[in-house]
């Protein structure tokens, strides 16, 4: 089982550092000086050459790669070519923040979309069935920032009972998580009529049944536990989309999060901060996909017994039979 | 129907209504078990022997299929008037059924302990760790070490996966026990031993036994009567004696036919000409009426029904077949 | 007996899109749907016609007004009419789903079968376009504005890029299972040639699901885009294109909440039509996956 684990971080690391070569690379093609940017356009060739020099800019590709490498190693995400401060610090204090909107948004979307999802397929066609998936398919069709401003409209502009920006207290993460929730549950729910349709119509269902089995136990313990797998698929998914996509629903509440951060660097052409943002959301997304994986084998006990965990099992039914 | 009858089917009719055909899967079968009683239920793949068996235990898929009408009697009450809940308790508990693929019968993240604890503990009020006790006595009675409780279905072989269903179905000391093709998806060898296991946990449980199967030789070792069924109905049913000395029903004998015999010389096998009729659009008059060698002009139009001929033995035919020399 | 007859007829001698358009009609959600795409699509073609007022006229008389039957929209802080900004807007919507999946179909399908075709080049292939799609879709995107500057042009190469490994693994997917199918075993052997294995043989069947991703990726593509423009990395200002429009109306929600709500509402119609089309053309082509 150990041994799984370190492979699977070993690969991980081999992934993310292939991912940072290539964004590394791409962003290789920004236009413009990049001094320019740090000192101004106006600036004249002195201090233009002096800030080549204290920044690296002069250095060949493959020297700045090994160097931005040196320095992730140490923790130092680079500087800052308009704030001139390290970025590390900044992303410290954001990243808290999305990861927040983020989380609690699937969570909630996750709860709201197996409970539909579910009630979907058990009633498949119906017309409960059809109802729920109209307003499922509502959180896939509207821009998550469109839903964020209605929610701003009804519950801070008309009915005065929520905040509208900010992030200072509990009521402030309310429809930022609300408006997350929302369109995270549509995906949800079509994945999870999907793989409960699936999973309904096999033989240990039937079998499950016939042993007089409650209707409402069947679907949770013996259906809904073999169709987890692929939900918990979708979930990762989703959250690794919102690392990064949050941006729309920072902007329209005013958060600092680490999406706005990039997206002002984008504007600015603050190419460090654009790299090292980037960066992170796809090491936060890698150490996700990691820890689902070792997940699965926990849900599912046949990837379980794949990766020599089922010795372990043989072990203690032995010593269990042993001791009888 | 007497004091020894534990199981009383009347005229049960069960369809699958689909998109565009209603398919008539049972149209009118009646049969009683006895306490204690080994059938046979022999037929050909879509005959509707599984449909009958689901029935008896309101499993028939309710979209599309649904029974239309009949009467199914256990311990003298019809069950089809009783709630859901009362059916549930009968599941698993006074009747239980096993299924045909053991290889998807086992939910695959539950260990098998866990599976059967869950049966024992449905209809029995008893401790979590007195029902862990029990399901190792299960899988001992059907010969697997108590041990393995602990264990999933995957790390077990396709006959061993049906000995713990037959665990599973057991469990509770069930009156009758529906076995839908125990053997088929198995092994040769394997077979000859689960066929054995039921038969010896049959006597010692005092149970009925209920064995659908397309295999004669099967039900003839392990049956007393058997009852053979044909697109949806029962054509021949009676004692094994009765019925394999004294065949009486066309289809009983071509289904004979098709089987090769060590005490006869013969060439070739004898299949039997056509196929069974699309349940879907059952003809008019017999179902076996096109293949059928002893046709007369009655059975293009009418359905004959079960008739008696003598010891029990029950014939649906206008023109039987005359007694072997 | 009738009934079945007609049934029975309904399936001689009808190919498998036509069999998928008669099951598509039944559906009666995705058929309303279609109607609506097709109404936006020639409202987008036509639009000069149908606006009341040319989308960038200013008419500092009138700035944000309620809707009226003069405006049934409203106006926006320019005086200009919603309405016929939002009529124009379809053209950049129509105009971006299409082209990026156009794009995105095309290279990504041609990569796909490339890397199912020829063995040595999948796996450089399938490993490049991983790390691609293992960036989450906005930063990506950010990434790539960041490069090359924020116009439509460059918006739905963007765009175009990040749908392609959907499409290439889809394909290669395809790819590989119907190579193995007889009938293309049969045409090697009476010698055709790759390309036209490919084109006469495979590419037809693997067809369904292209298109069943072609029309749910459209309507991903357009939030996509609206999303970038709204955070101001994708069309600029003054077009018309309706996430600008939202963000362009930001400012006056609390005041004037039809100017920032009424284009989302559009594009919620949009991209609604398009997913419930796609899921009746899913169950259409492939009425096991219900």
């Amino acid at each position: 089982m150990l041994r799984y684990i370190v492979k699977r971080l070993l690969f991980m690391l081999v992934t993310l550092s292939c991912t940072i070569i290539f964004v590394f690379t791409l962003l290789e093609f920004t236009p413009g000086d990049p001094a320019k940017i740090i000192l101004g356009q106006t600036a004249n060739e002195e201090a233009l050459e002096a800030i080549r020099i204290q920044f690296h800019l002069n250095d060949p590709y493959i020297v700045r790669l090994g160097r931005y490498f040196m320095q992730l190693l140490h923790g130092d995400l680079g500087t800052s070519y308009i704030t001139r401060q390290p970025i590390a610090g900044a992303i410290a204090a954001r990243l808290p923040l999305t990861l927040r909107i983020a989380f609690f948004g699937i969570l909630v979307g996750a709860c709201i979309g197996i409970l539909a999802g579910t009630v979907s397929a058990v009633k498949q066609f119906s017309l409960a069935d059809r109802i729920l998936t109209f307003i499922s398919l509502f959180g896939n069709s509207a821009p998550s920032f469109w839903t964020a401003m209605l929610f701003v409209l009804i519950f801070a502009v008309k009915l005065q009972l929520l905040p509208a920006t900010g992030s200072y207290g509990f009521k402030y993460w309310i429809l930022p998580v609300a408006t997350i929730g929302l369109q995270c549950s549509s995906g949800v729910t079509r994945m999870t009529r999907s793989s409960v349709l699936e999973v309904i119509r096999q033989d240990y269902i039937r079998t499950a049944r016939a042993k007089g089995q409650v209707e409402w136990k069947v679907i949770i313990s013996h259906a809904l536990r073999n169709a987890f797998i692929p939900i918990l698929t979708q979930l990762s998914g989703e959250f690794c989309g919102y690392l990064g996509g949050t941006v729309l629903v920072e902007s329209v509440f005013a958060i600092p999060g680490i999406g706005n951060y990039v997206l002002d660097a984008v504007k600015k052409m603050d190419t460090p901060v654009v790299l090292s943002g980037i960066v992170i959301i796809c090491a936060m997304c890698s150490v996700i996909i990691l820890v689902v994986d070792i997940l699965y084998s926990f849900i599912d006990p046949r990837i379980k017994a794949t990766f020599g965990f089922g010795v372990k099992k043989k072990k203690t039914a032995k010593a269990a039979g042993g001791s009888k | 129907m007497g004091e020894n009858t534990l199981l009383s089917v009347e005229d049960l009719v069960v369809k699958y209504f689909l998109r565009t055909s209603t398919c008539e899967a049972v149209n009118g079968v009646s049969f009683t078990i006895e306490k204690g009683e080994r059938v046979g239920l022999v037929g050909e793949t879509g005959a509707g022997k599984t449909t009958t068996a689901l029935s008896i235990l309101d499993l028939v898929p309710n979209p599309p299929g649904r029974i239309v009408s009949g009467k199914i009697i256990l311990n003298g009450e019809d069950i089809r008037t009783k709630s859901i809940a009362d059916v549930r308790k009968i599941r698993g508990n006074d009747v239980a059924m096993n299924f045909q693929d053991p290889m998807t019968s086992l939910n695959p993240v539950m260990t098998v302990g866990d599976q059967i604890m869950e049966v024992v503990r449905l209809h029995n009020d008893i401790g979590k760790f007195e029902a862990m006790d029990k399901a190792k006595e299960m899988l001992e009675l059907v010969g697997i070490p108590g041990e393995r409780y602990l264990e999933y279905p995957h790390q077990f072989s396709g006959g061993m996966k049906q000995r713990v269903l037959i665990a599973m179905a057991l469990a509770c000391n069930p009156k009758l026990l529906i076995a839908d093709e125990p053997t088929s998806a198995l092994d040769v060898t394997i077979q000859a031993q689960v066929l054995d296991l039921i038969n010896g946990l049959r006597e010692r449980l005092g149970m009925s036994l209920l064995l659908i199967t397309h295999d004669l030789g099967v039900v003839a070792e392990t049956c007393d009567r058997v009852m053979i069924m044909y697109a949806g109905s029962i054509v021949e049913s009676g004692t094994i004696r009765a019925v394999y000395k004294n065949i009486k029903h066309p289809y009983t004998k071509g289904l004979f036919g098709s089987i090769p015999r060590l005490d006869i010389e013969s060439d070739r096998l004898e299949p039997i000409k056509g196929m069974m009729p699309d349940p879907s659009n059952l003809p008019e008059g017999c179902a076996f009426c096109e293949r059928c060698p002893n046709a007369v002009e009655a059975c293009k139009t009418q359905r004959p029904k079960l008739e008696d001929i003598g010891d029990g033995h029950l014939v649906a035919c206008f023109n039987p077949l005359k007694e072997e020399a | 007996m009738a009934k079945k007859d007609g049934y029975k007829k309904e399936k001689l001698g009808q190919s498998q899109f036509q069999l998928a358009w008669i099951r598509l009609k039944e559906n009666k959600f995705a058929l309303v749907s279609l109607y609506i795409i097709c109404a936006i699509i020639l409202i987008a073609i036509f639009a000069p016609l149908l606006a009341p007022y040319d989308y960038a006229a200013q008419n500092y008389d009138e700035i944000l007004m309620f809707p009226s039957l003069k405006h049934p929209f409203g106006t926006d802080q320019f005086g200009r009419d919603i309405f016929s900004r939002v009529i124009y807007g379809t053209r950049y919507s129509i105009t971006i789903g299409l082209c990026t999946m156009i794009f995105s179909c095309i290279l990504g399908v041609t990569l796909g079968t490339i890397a199912a075709y020829y063995p040595k080049l999948d796996n450089p292939i399938m490993r490049f376009l991983d790390i691609f799609g293992s960036i989450p879709d906005m930063a990506l995107l950010m990434c790539l504005v960041v490069i090359m500057g924020s116009n439509m042009r460059n918006m739905i190469i963007a765009l175009g890029l990040y749908y392609t490994p959907g499409y290439a693994r889809l394909a290669r997917a395809k790819v590989l299972t119907l190579r193995n199918e007889e009938y293309v075993e049969a045409s090697i052997a009476l010698g055709a040639s790759d390309a036209r294995i490919l084109l006469t043989h495979i590419l037809p069947n693997a067809v369904a699901p292209l298109i069943v991703r072609f029309t749910m990726a459209t309507g991903g593509s357009i939030l996509e885009a609206a999303g970038l423009s709204f955070i101001g990395l994708g069309i600029q200002p003054p077009k018309p294109e309706w996430g600008l429009m939202i963000s362009q109306g930001r400012g006056f929600l609390s005041t004037n909440w039809y100017y920032p709500i009424l284009p989302g509402l559009c594009i919620v119609l949009l991209s609604y039509c398009l997913n419930y089309l796609g899921d009746g053309l899913r169950d259409a082509l492939d009425p096991r996956l219900n």
